[in-house]
């Protein structure tokens, strides 16, 4: 299997790995994109996510440029109600500073889970109807 | 007695014959340069078990990797003409380093 150049077998394996319990866990589809990308990083980062097709809404795309140095969140407009903005930037934020450091595996791990325990909803407490 | 003192400290005896000049070459160049190949390959060693690693600024060589998505990225990406409502109305977010 192509794992590109950039990780060891053991490092694909684990992301991998991250990637689907982080299905598992939010019911969204989590997918990691490194690579250059001509052009406008976030335009890229868009087409991407749509070429994703009928699973666009419940996607969430990473797309790491290490050349350009930029990291890009994408969610769907269904994915987005679980996974907002703002935990969409702090994980962003987090794994560009790993980034910074060298460590590319680890910060895409880390990233994951950040999402992944965001995207998670805690037990409802109070439910309509319940009663 | 004065025989035996001097077979201990050696100065009697068959001294043989000369190194021939492979064999010099051989202990004066061939083991040194030997062990400095072995220390070389022993220090890089860790770095190459542990595969290449990515440095800020460096230029990107390692090609293009879509974990979770399709294998051929570049071919998911004709199919896409406009955006969709999916992809428009979400969000996300953006960082640099």
């Amino acid at each position: 299997m192509p794992v590109g150049d950039a990780f060891t077998q053991r490092q694909a394996d684990q992301i991998r790995q991250a990637l689907a319990s982080a299905r598992a866990e939010t019911g969204l589809l989590f997918s990691v994109y490194i690579g250059s990308v001509e052009g406008e990083v976030r335009d890229h980062a868009l087409q991407l996510h749509a070429s994703l097709g009928d699973d666009a809404a419940f996607a969430v795309l990473t797309l790491i440029e290490p050349e350009a140095r930029r990291v890009e969140i994408v969610t769907g407009n269904i994915a987005r109600r679980s996974l907002d903005d703002r935990a969409a930037a702090l994980a962003s934020l987090s794994m560009s500073t790993s980034f910074a450091g060298g460590d590319l595996a680890g910060g895409i791990l880390n990233g994951i889970r950040m999402m992944t325990q965001s995207a998670t909803r805690p037990p409802v407490a109070h439910q309509h109807g319940a009663e | 007695m004065g025989a035996g003192t001097l077979v201990a400290i050696g100065e009697i005896g068959d001294p043989g014959h000369g190194l021939t000049w492979v064999q010099t070459v051989l202990i004066y160049i061939g083991i040194p340069v030997a062990a400095a190949l072995i220390i070389t390959f022993l220090v890089y060693l860790p770095s190459l078990i542990r595969g290449p690693r990515y440095r800020p600024g460096r230029p990107w060589t390692a090609g293009s990797v879509w974990f979770g998505g399709s294998t051929e990225a570049a071919e998911a990406l004709k199919s896409v003409d406009t955006l969709p409502a999916a992809t428009t109305e979400g969000g996300g977010a953006s960082a640099r380093w």
